[in-house]
């Protein structure tokens, strides 16, 4: 082979830049702990979780282009892991009642073993279901989120219907953000890889992707299980935010809550489904009074009637397939 | 003589009632250009649908480099060294022309995939590796003479332009055997001058051997030997364009009924 | 024995009403290559509608075959017209947008329905009239009783059944939609209005639908928005275990999903009822993913 020249490396802050973001996510938790009161801060905390699962199931329907129905179970099976754990597992090893950083550090490990075991689900439903073309993926995938939640209805372990209360109250500011600096920090990186590239060659032309070799298959699962991973770290976050799960929090509103987050900020774009879930998810509670006024739930209405629209009028989102970098923000500014 | 790169060997293919394939032998030696021509309907598709692992023959084997080629995912073609293109542009149309052609080079032995782990931590052996691939990709580019289109979106781009990316994409992944689908069709006789001339040095630069299915038979004579000709998907003729042309049966069925159309 | 045919009886009425069901996705997605979503909630709107009609004629005060079906025919004209109201306005506009546009609107729609189905209807379940004598000792033979709505059910089912064949089968409109179903560029260039056909091919499919709706109402008298739901799910389950696009596998497997469900009902545990349909679907598309009755299509390269 050819020997290269040597190229300038990226500087060590372009390629470390979590580090200091993540630092930078602890102090500014610790900050706003101070200073906002608890409704704000849990605002914080369902946007973050709302943004996780957003950029997630991107990476499966935008960047690959497998439409999945089945977030919601993903989300389901790590809050639900995610939960036994605090509940069953830590008092036996005695780590409850931990503050700081002792509970943040067992808090990850018991998110990253959500997020291994969702991953896991993940790769067994992909493992049938991915060979399947687009709308046979959709029904199966709807199909294995109404089971996972029969099954939790039905297993007397799992708390049956009325669900897993006294969760402990873990998720706070610094874990939400810190994995979803983690989740944005590994999406944009392998999607600007040979990872990626293949991901959206299998999403532009399977068939033209096969003849270059690419294993469709390998490659679409490969995506599966890491979107499954981070829905079941979400589903981890958002069990102990909520303090208290039941099945009825997975169904399939669930899935389509953060599809339209995903479609709303446009398909492919990780940049537009951060900003379109920090936008529904204020919009949510910004209805919450009208829905406890009427018993209704007009947020579904709103959505779905957005949606048709949307793909009526401006289907590719509000961002399309780009992404919202700072070069972009200063040319908004007038700058080139 | 050597081992031929592509054999064969008396294959078969049906669907439901009809032989779409019907006990085709022939072999492709390295550094020719093997020209396939017939009727519509003849076979020709099917015949590099086979090659490519899209269809897998009802009986017969094929031989690449002596080997047997396993018949299952398409993907496996690639990695043996085969590359195509398709009668009707298959291109990654909402990405760059660079991103073509670098997707293709992601599967070439060239560049091993890197890990996924390496590739989030930009290592330094990572960002090496794919600033050299970003270099090829533009020789690449540069080759085929479209260097100047890299970074457009490839929907963007005229017809001509996207039909020398594929060519591009295709030799990007290291083949020793290209398939060409009509690639003449759609060009006028300027640009199909032009893919004369690029083949040519292609083919002398990388050594690579062509095999092309082809309606233009000005330019299938003048560029390939030897020339197979299908009509009703089994095999008419094989030889020099000449032996080809001379062929009795040849002439009744195809030369012979078109010429009877005028 | 007596149990065993009891629940055979029930499994097939329950069947055939999945089947009615499921032959409109079939038709949808034969010409259009499309899950219809929304299609469950046209059962849903059945049911409501059906529900207001007999209520506001008083039907349920002499019941009878007349009522109810007057109550049919009026309610498969209204879903018909809604069915082709989702496809002008929905569907339509996306005729050259990518699969998946059409797949996020179909969702929209069905959800738009569901919870604007709760703002009309309100959220609690509703009562549908019993339209039809519920007299266990007429219908009587040997040891036998026959629950006279079942068999009710099951004939109108089958007639509608039939009507569809025929309709599909002998008439020029039916051969516009296996035209659009094969090729729907090349019927436009034969001259087969194709839009035309798209668009009567969604009322039938609304119309069977709402029938199926005023049928579950009979069968299963409580009524709420989000029936049509999971109902319209399984129902398009049965169809994708016939072989999606084929008018008999979709009876086929409505049959086989309802009797298997009413099997594990009898002789299972209840609870487990929903998730036999996708247990079978799962089996079905590793064993045999074009259906039972599938044909498989080659794809052009």
């Amino acid at each position: 082979m050819k020997k290269s020249k040597s190229t300038p490396h990226l500087s060590v802050i372009h390629r470390f830049w979590f580090i200091p973001a993540i630092a930078a996510v602890a102090g500014i938790g610790y900050g706003l702990e101070a200073g906002l009161n608890a409704y704000a801060m849990s605002l914080l905390a369902n946007t973050g979780i709302s943004i996780l699962l957003a950029i997630s199931l991107n990476w499966v329907i935008g960047i690959t282009g497998q439409f999945s129905l089945g977030h919601a179970g993903l989300m389901a099976v790590g809050a639900y892991t995610s939960a036994l754990l605090s509940l069953r597992l830590a008092p036996a090893l005695s780590l409850t009642g931990l503050t700081g950083f002792a509970e943040s550090a067992v808090f990850s490990v018991n998110l990253l073993i959500a997020g291994l075991v969702a991953a896991f689900f993940g790769f067994l439903l992909g493992l049938p279901s991915l060979r399947l073309k687009g709308d046979y993926l959709a029904i199966v995938t709807l199909g294995f989120g109404e089971v996972i939640r029969v099954l939790f209805l039905n297993i007397d372990a799992f708390g049956g219907a009325r669900g897993l209360p006294g969760i402990p109250n873990s998720t706070h500011f610094f874990d939400v953000f810190s994995w979803v600096l983690i989740a944005v920090l590994i999406f944009s990186r392998i999607l600007n890889s040979p990872e990626g590239r293949a991901l959206k060659a299998v999403r532009e032309d399977p068939i033209a992707a096969q003849a270059l070799g690419i294993e469709l298959f390998q490659f679409k699962l490969k995506a599966f299980v890491l979107g499954a991973f981070f829905a079941g770290v979400a589903g981890g976050l958002y069990a102990h935010f909520l303090q208290y799960i039941n099945p009825q929090g997975f169904d399939f509103n669930r899935s389509f809550e953060i599809m339209i987050m995903v479609v709303l900020g446009g398909m492919g774009s990780l940049t537009g489904s951060v900003v379109a879930a920090t936008l529904l998810t204020i919009l949510k509670e910004a209805l919450r009074p009208l829905q406890e006024i009427t018993h209704i739930d007009f947020r579904m209405i709103l959505y779905s009637l957005a949606l048709i629209i949307l793909m009526l009028l401006r289907p590719q989102g509000l961002f399309g397939s780009k992404e919202l970098s700072l070069t972009f923000l200063k040319r908004l500014g007038g700058k080139r | 003589m050597s081992t031929p790169l592509l054999q064969f060997e008396s294959v078969s293919i049906q669907f439901g009632g009809l032989r779409a394939l019907d006990d085709v032998s022939f072999s492709i030696h390295e550094g020719q250009v093997f020209g396939i021509i017939g009727p519509n309907g003849a076979g020709k598709t099917t015949l590099f649908n086979v090659l490519t692992g899209i269809y897998r023959p009802t009986s017969g084997k094929i031989r690449f480099r002596g080997q047997e080629v396993p018949y299952g995912e398409p993907e496996s073609m690639a990695h043996l060294g085969i590359a195509r293109t398709f009668q009707n542009l298959r291109l990654f149309r909402e990405l760059s022309a660079l991103d073509n052609v670098l997707i293709a080079l992601d599967a070439s032995p060239d560049f091993p995939r890197p890990s996924r782990l390496s590739a989030v931590l930009r290592t330094n052996d990572y960002q090496d590796r794919e600033a050299r691939k970003l270099e090829r990709a533009m020789e690449l580019l540069r080759e085929i003479g479209i260097e100047r289109f890299a970074d457009q979106k490839t929907r963007q781009l005229p017809y001509g332009v996207q039909k020398r990316l594929e060519l591009a994409r295709a030799l990007a992944l290291q083949p020793k055997l290209i398939l060409l689908d009509e690639p003449a069709a759609g060009l006028n006789a300027q640009e199909t001058h032009e893919l004369l001339g690029l083949l040519g040095t292609l083919r002398e630069k990388h050594g690579i051997t062509f095999c092309l299915i082809e309606h233009d038979m000005k330019l299938v004579m003048g560029l390939c030997q030897p020339i197979l000709v299908l009509n009703f998907g089994k095999r008419l003729a094989c030889g020099t364009p000449a032996e080809v042309q001379n062929d009795e049966e040849v002439k009744n069925a195809y030369l012979g009924s078109r010429s009877h159309g005028k | 024995m007596n149990e065993f045919i009891q629940h055979v009886i029930n499994g097939l009425s329950l069947g055939c009403i999945y089947a009615l069901v499921a032959i409109g996705y079939t038709l949808v997605f034969g010409v259009l290559s499309l899950i219809n979503f929304a299609h469950g909630e046209m059962v849903m709107m059945g049911a409501y509608f059906g529900m207001y009609f007999a209520k506001h004629f008083k039907l349920a005060e002499e019941p009878g075959i007349s009522g109810l079906l007057l109550t049919l025919v009026a309610t498969m004209i209204v879903t018909g017209c809604i069915g082709w109201c989702v496809e002008k306005f929905a569907y339509r506009p996306l005729k050259n947008a990518p699969r998946i546009n059409l797949l996020i609107t179909a969702v929209g729609v069905s959800l738009l329905f569901q919870f604007s189905g709760q703002l009309i209807f309100g959220s609690a379940p509703q009562f549908f009239p019993q339209l039809v004598e519920f007299n266990l000792d007429t219908w009587k033979i040997g040891e036998l009783q026959f629950n006279p709505l079942q068999i009710t059910v099951l004939g109108i089912a089958l007639v509608l059944t039939v009507v569809l064949q025929t309709l599909v089968f002998k008439t020029r409109t039916g051969r516009g939609m296996r035209a659009v179903s094969f090729n729907r560029d090349l019927a436009s260039l034969l001259g087969i209005p194709a839009t035309r056909v798209i668009s009567l091919t969604f009322v039938v499919g609304a119309a069977l639908a709402g029938a199926a709706g005023v049928l579950v109402g009979l069968v299963y008298p409580k009524i709420d928005p989000l029936m049509g739901s999971l109902l319209g799910l399984k129902s398009f389950v049965a169809a994708v275990v016939g072989g999606i696009g084929n008018l008999s596998g979709a009876v086929l497997g409505a049959l086989l999903l309802g009797l298997s469900e009413e099997f594990v009902v009898g002789y299972l545990a209840p609870t487990y009822r929903d998730a036999i349909a996708f247990a079978f679907l799962i089996i079905i598309l590793l064993w045999r993913p074009s259906g039972l009755l599938g044909v498989n299509r080659i794809e052009k390269v």
